[in-house]
């Protein structure tokens, strides 16, 4: 298979933590000695894909770690970063929660360039964000009836060729 | 007497749950949270707020906390903390469908040594193309076998030890009852006595330390 965390999961190699679907392991190329992955023992590509019960499990498993580095490393400080499709330089096809020590003057700076936006499109994105968001929270109690549209289209198929028959016919 | 002797002192005399009060108060989160300062807020819930940053990294960069104030990520407890996350995942989405955009970066910075700024803890969800010069890319460095298999040793026996008795799973409840308790000092009282077994030894955190860096930071 392709994806080397599932490869390194399956032979446990630096793996430091691993409960019921979720594991910690150790990077090895690291940002910073100790910087520590957090993922699912389950391939999941990106956060999009993975039910929300598992993003619980690994933010806590994140925290956790988190703080352990604090203790076990003297870490003054920590990120996490998750790095979600190619757009975001995601590196390996696995879902994962990087979990980075910091100390300061570690010469490690994920601080990003403000760029300008106008007050229109400020508003504009406002709009469009809160448009797409408005149902986050009401997706799963409306289930979409799956099952009668995917019936259909069998039938619309035979009453097409039907009628494109017909039309076939006619001149 | 004794009054006003104690009350009006600088940040250095005041207790660990006295500088959160103050930074509650002083927090520009806390306030957007209330409605006392306007924001572009693009999702709200019970729980937690999504605004958009003023200084973005790129479009659609957003800012997602909880409501409370909890100063670290550290201090979050588990339920909040996992809501969060959930959330952002939700957000990422609404970004790559709203904005065309080819993915997100989730990122959070956990005291000032990680380059955190406000003293109250968020995500950012930032919308990426892959070409959009945001620049956040993690770098990588060769860590020699017998080093990572040190620091993946000590992790495995300081995480084992704690196994679903972490100082973070016993902070919710407290945390959740009284609107002006403060974790950090809570769990640093409490887990020294508690630190009797083996794997324990690793709770000497100093939350406080890290707390009050940021308090300096937000003044």
């Amino acid at each position: 298979m392709g994806c080397s965390y599932c490869e390194l999961l399956a032979g446990k190699k630096g793996v430091v933590y691993e409960e019921d679907g979720v594991a910690i392991m150790i990077h090895r190329s690291p940002a910073m000695p100790g910087h520590m992955l957090v993922l699912p023992t389950e391939h999941f590509i990106i956060m999009e894909q993975a039910p929300d019960t598992l993003i619980r499990k690994l933010a806590t498993l994140a925290n956790k770690v988190s703080t352990a580095l604090l203790n076990v490393l003297g870490a003054a400080g920590t990120n996490i970063i998750v790095e979600n499709g190619t757009g975001a330089d995601q590196q390996v096809p696995h879902l994962a929660f990087n979990v980075i020590p910091r100390v300061e003057g570690d010469g490690l700076n994920f601080q990003w360039q403000p760029k300008k936006l106008s007050d229109e499109q400020m508003g504009l994105i406002e709009l469009q964000l809160k448009e797409q968001a408005k149902d986050v929270g009401v997706v799963p109690e409306k289930k979409e009836p799956v099952t009668i549209g995917a019936a259909k289209p069998e039938a619309a198929l035979k009453k097409d060729s039907y009628l494109t028959r017909q039309l076939r016919r006619r001149p | 007497m004794s009054d006003n002797d104690e009350s009006s002192e600088e940040t250095s005399n005041l207790s660990p749950s006295e500088i959160e009060e103050l930074q509650r108060k002083n927090c520009v989160f806390c306030h957007i949270a209330s409605g006392k300062v306007p924001a572009r807020k693009v999702y709200e819930d019970d729980v937690c707020l999504a605004i958009l940053d003023i200084n973005p990294a790129g479009p659609g960069h957003v800012l997602l906390m909880p409501k409370q104030h909890y100063t670290v990520m550290f201090n979050v407890p588990e339920d909040v903390l996992g809501h969060v996350f959930i959330i952002a995942k939700a957000l990422s989405q609404a970004g790559l469908k709203a904005l065309q955009a080819k993915g997100s970066t989730i990122f959070a910075a956990n005291g000032v040594a990680a380059g955190q700024r406000a003293p109250h803890f968020m995500l950012h969800v930032i919308p990426r193309t892959p070409s959009d010069g945001v620049g956040l890319y993690i770098p990588s460095r060769a860590l020699p076998e017998k080093q990572a298999e040190q620091i993946a040793a000590a992790l495995a026996t300081a995480l084992g030890g704690r196994k679903g008795e972490a100082p973070v799973d016993a902070t919710p409840a407290k945390q959740d009852s009284g609107q002006k308790g403060e974790t950090a000092p809570e769990v640093k009282q409490d887990d020294p006595k508690q630190g009797k077994t083996s794997g324990k030894k690793s709770d000497a955190i100093d939350l406080d330390a890290i707390a009050s860096l940021l308090a300096k930071e937000g003044k």
